[in-house]
Parts: C-alpha cells; structure tokens; sequence
C-alpha cells in the first residue's frame, strides 16, 4: 500500500504541482484580497477531487494492466485513490482555514474589499458544506471512471448533477414550504450540516466497496 | 521430469468474436518457452491470464504452486509487457521507490540500481523522454529487482534494434542460469526465440497447436521445394501444407531427415519458425 500512496503522490506532484500552486495563490489572493472568502471554500473542494484525475493518467499509461500482477490487491489499489481523496480534503480544509484566518486578521487591502470577519461557526458551516459536496464528487467520480472510463465518468456525473438539481428544483417549487428549512436557527443548520458530513463519510465508505467490487470485475 | 513453474490446464477464455482453448501448457522449471502465434492468436490473453491480470472462464492456473489471484504468489513472478507500466511523468528513482513499497522487504534497491547503471539509464530522467528500447529496459529492471522465479515478458523487444535485443537476451541467459528461474515470453522476432528458447509454443486462432522442444522442432519441420508428381509419393501426414506456384510446390514437412531420404533428389531445407507459422497459416486460411 505504501508502494501505491507513494506513486499517488508522485503523479499528482509531478503533474500538477505547478498548476495546484497557481490555483492555490489566485483562489486565495482572491479570498483576501476582495474580503469574499467563497474562492477559499472552492480550493477544498479542487484538492478533494484531484486524485480523480489519476485515473485518467493510469488509463494512458495502461497502470491497471501491469498493477494486476503486482502483489497488491483490488481493495489496495482502489483504496490508494480513496485515502488520497480524503487526504485532498484534510489539506484543502487546512488552506482554506488559513486563508479565511489571513482574511479576518488583514485589514482591507483594496477599496472594494468588504471588511467582513467570518465568524468561526459559519467557517465551519461552509467547510461541512463544502467537505460534503468534495466527498459526494469524489464517490460519485471514483466508481464511475472504473466502471466506465474517465472521460465518461464526467459525462455521468454532469447527467447526474443535472437530474439531482433538477429534482431539487422541482421539489422546491411543488412545495415551498420546505425552503423554510433553511431559515432554521444556526444550531439547527449546524447540526443538520454535521449530520450531512458523516453521512456522506459513510457513502464515502459505501463508494470504496462499491469500487473495488468494479475493479475485481473488470477485465483488460 | 523437471517441476513446472507454471501449468495452465483446460484454459479457457470466451470473447464475442474469439475463443482461447482449451490451453494446457507448462512452463517447466530452468527453461524459457517461447509463445509464438499470428497477431490475434491470444498469446497476450493467455499471459495475462497466467500473470492474474484476468480470469480465465474455465480452467486452473497453477503458478509457482500458488494461484495468480494470490498476492504473496504475484509476488514471486516480474511482468514485461509492451504498453503498460508507470506513467511517463515518472522517473526511474520514482519507480524505484514506488515499487520498494509494493514488494517490500522482496525488493532489492542496490540490484534495481546496478540494472539501471547496467542499462546506461538515467534515474533523474522522465520515462516519456526514454527511448522505446530505455523503457523496456527499466520495465526489465523493475521485473527483475525482486528476484522474481518467473518472467512473464509480452513482447519485450518488440521494435527494438538488433543491439538492444542481443543485450536483452544475454540477460535472460544469465538469469535463466538460476535453476529456480523461468522465462515465458511471447515475441514475433522468432530469430530470437530460435537463439535463447528450449521450447515453442505455437498458438493459433486460440488453439495450442503444439509445444515442443525447440531444437527437435527444427530438426523435425524442413521445406521441401518440388513438383507436384514428387509430392504424391510421400506417405501421407508428412506434409503439413503445400503452396503451388507456377515453377513447383513449397511444402512444409514433418521429419525432414525422412523425407531427404525417400526424396533424395529433392530440395528440402531445414524450416524456420517463421516457415512454420506461415504454413500452418497458409493451412487453415484455404
């Protein structure tokens, strides 16, 4: 497994060190320098779903092929992808705390800047939020690439977004009422975010089972 | 009878437009079997259906006493194949390290790094600025750094030049030395196969059409040049096949050494592998 966290790290460092740097420094100089922290929010979820751009590399060099005679098995191999994604996440919730603290302790640097401090609990609200959206991205990206193929897989997940959004829509607009949810106390969104977050950890863990049965199936 | 390091029995794999088998082969312990075929024959499907890369519909792999599904048995074989290994953004050092973490305590890192200083191959540079024959060599490396018992090679010196290739078949040489150590590989260079092989196997069109040792093979098939009246003379199950042209007859031929003596007047050289693949062809394309 150490073998395969290790050439994880070593495709996304190699490939993408420059562009995550670059990413990074703009999402960021963005946050600060405007006051408007919704960029720092989005660097979370960016370095959750990177490790879905792996496969994409593996599919080029034909990896799965040679890794299916290595001693590792599906469950290490898939599980690489999945710990990685869960590692993108702890990083992008560490950059982006930082660069919502840089916020709050700077005074305004331009004179558009809106000079508002974000309160500890709607940081956290939005890292819940956020973190729930990268896991969902992540455990719907990972299984489809596998069972189809990176290029498809994004297709799928654009069909998917798409439906769920629309059925949300629809459902808001059938019944108003339940938009009234959103007007609940702090405490309430806060808990109800929480709960989001854990089960989206669980579909997390339900995503890698699933993954590894595609993978021992799948046949080259 | 020497023990096999490998033994495929009843192998069978159904595609939609393809059936392998039923295969049975064996890899016997200390020697290198060359797997010949046409391009389509299933010699890839069948090596990666030895090495676990897929799972045969029917049949039993027996791998170094172990199964190919097995972890700990992979552990004991080194895989070349043509198209498939570490991303080209990768450097050697990389594949090293990558690799030190996949085998364990398997691998060894100074026997990795005399491979590279033996194949003149940088460990800073990115494979995608390797040539083919580099990357095959580091592919080699990598397969042979953790002492492996059985090397699976598809089509390793595919499209490299007669230098690279003679360097590459020394080393299998060498590493067949060690009676524990095997080699299967598959190639289309049959020149090759012809210098380091002790015995072919022949696929095609799914089926195993034989697996003898190489040097009674080429002892056995001869060429026979002659007309078309010499040829009725010949007890049948002699000749395989027979191309007619417009000055005589080409025929391939079992037990040369017969032939020359009931057809002394006749020309009939000894057959190359090539021959023997383009008759048999020839045979069943009629």
């Amino acid at each position: 497994m150490k073998g395969l966290l290790y050439k994880e790290w070593a495709i996304l460092t190699s490939s993408y060190k420059q562009s995550v740097f670059f990413i990074a420094l703009l999402y960021g100089g963005i946050s600060i320098l405007t006051g408007q922290t919704g960029m720092a929010y989005a660097l979370l979820v960016v370095f959750s779903i990177l490790i879905t751009s792996t496969i994409s590399f593996d599919e080029n060099s034909h990896w799965d092929i040679y890794a299916r005679t290595l001693p590792v098995t599906p469950a290490q191999l898939v599980g690489s992808k999945y710990l990685f994604g869960l590692c993108g996440l702890a990083l992008g919730t560490v950059c982006t705390v930082l660069i919502v603290a840089l916020n709050n302790v700077l005074p305004p640097l331009l004179f558009w800047h809106t000079s508002y401090k974000v309160p500890p609990l709607e940081c956290l609200a939005a890292l819940l939020a956020c973190g729930s959206m990268a896991l969902l991205l992540v455990a719907l990206l990972l299984p489809l690439s596998y069972r189809f193929n990176s290029v498809k897989a994004r297709s799928w997940l654009f069909l998917i977004i798409g439906v769920l959004g629309g059925c949300i829509g629809l459902v808001a607009s059938v019944s108003p009422d339940l938009m009234q949810l959103f007007n609940a106390s702090d405490e309430v969104l806060l808990t109800g975010l929480v709960a989001a977050f854990v089960g989206l950890l669980a579909v997390y863990f339900v995503s890698y089972k699933v993954c590894v049965g595609i993978y021992k199936r799948k046949e080259y | 009878m020497a023990a096999s390091t490998a033994a495929l029995r009843g192998i069978t794999k159904q595609y939609k437009d393809f059936t392998l088998g039923p295969v049975d082969m064996t890899v016997p312990a200390g020697n290198i079997v060359g797997l010949i075929g046409e391009n389509g024959a299933g010699k890839t499907t069948l090596l990666k259906i030895l090495c676990g890369v897929n799972r045969a519909d029917d049949g039993t792999v027996d791998l170094l006493g172990g199964s190919p599904a097995d972890a700990a048995t992979r552990a004991k074989i080194g895989v070349v194949f043509e198209d498939a290994f570490f991303y080209g953004s990768f450097t050697a050092a990389q594949v090293g390290r990558s690799m030190t973490g996949v085998y364990g305590a398997r691998w060894n890192a100074e026997t990795f790094a005399g491979y590279l200083r033996r194949f003149g191959l940088d460990a800073g540079k990115k494979l995608k600025e390797y040539s083919r024959g580099m990357r095959l060599k580091l592919s080699l490396a990598a397969a042979l750094a953790h002492d492996p018992e059985l090397l699976v090679l598809d089509e390793a010196t595919a499209g490299l030049d007669p230098v690279v290739r003679g360097e590459l078949l020394d080393l299998f040489l060498e590493f067949i030395q060690d009676e524990r150590h095997s080699i299967i590989m598959s190639s289309h260079i049959t020149a090759d196969l012809e210098q380091v092989a002790d015995s072919i196997a022949y696929l095609h069109n799914g089926q195993l059409l034989f697996h003898e040792n190489k040097d009674e093979l080429l002892q056995s098939y001869g060429v026979l040049h002659c007309g078309e009246d010499v040829l009725t003379s010949l007890p049948a199950g002699l000749v395989v096949f027979t191309r007619r042209g417009a000055y005589g007859c080409e025929s391939l031929v079992r037990e040369r050494h017969t032939v020359q003596e009931l057809l002394p007047e006749a020309v009939c050289d000894a057959a190359r592998l090539d021959d023997i693949m383009r008759f048999y062809s020839g045979r069943d394309a009629q």
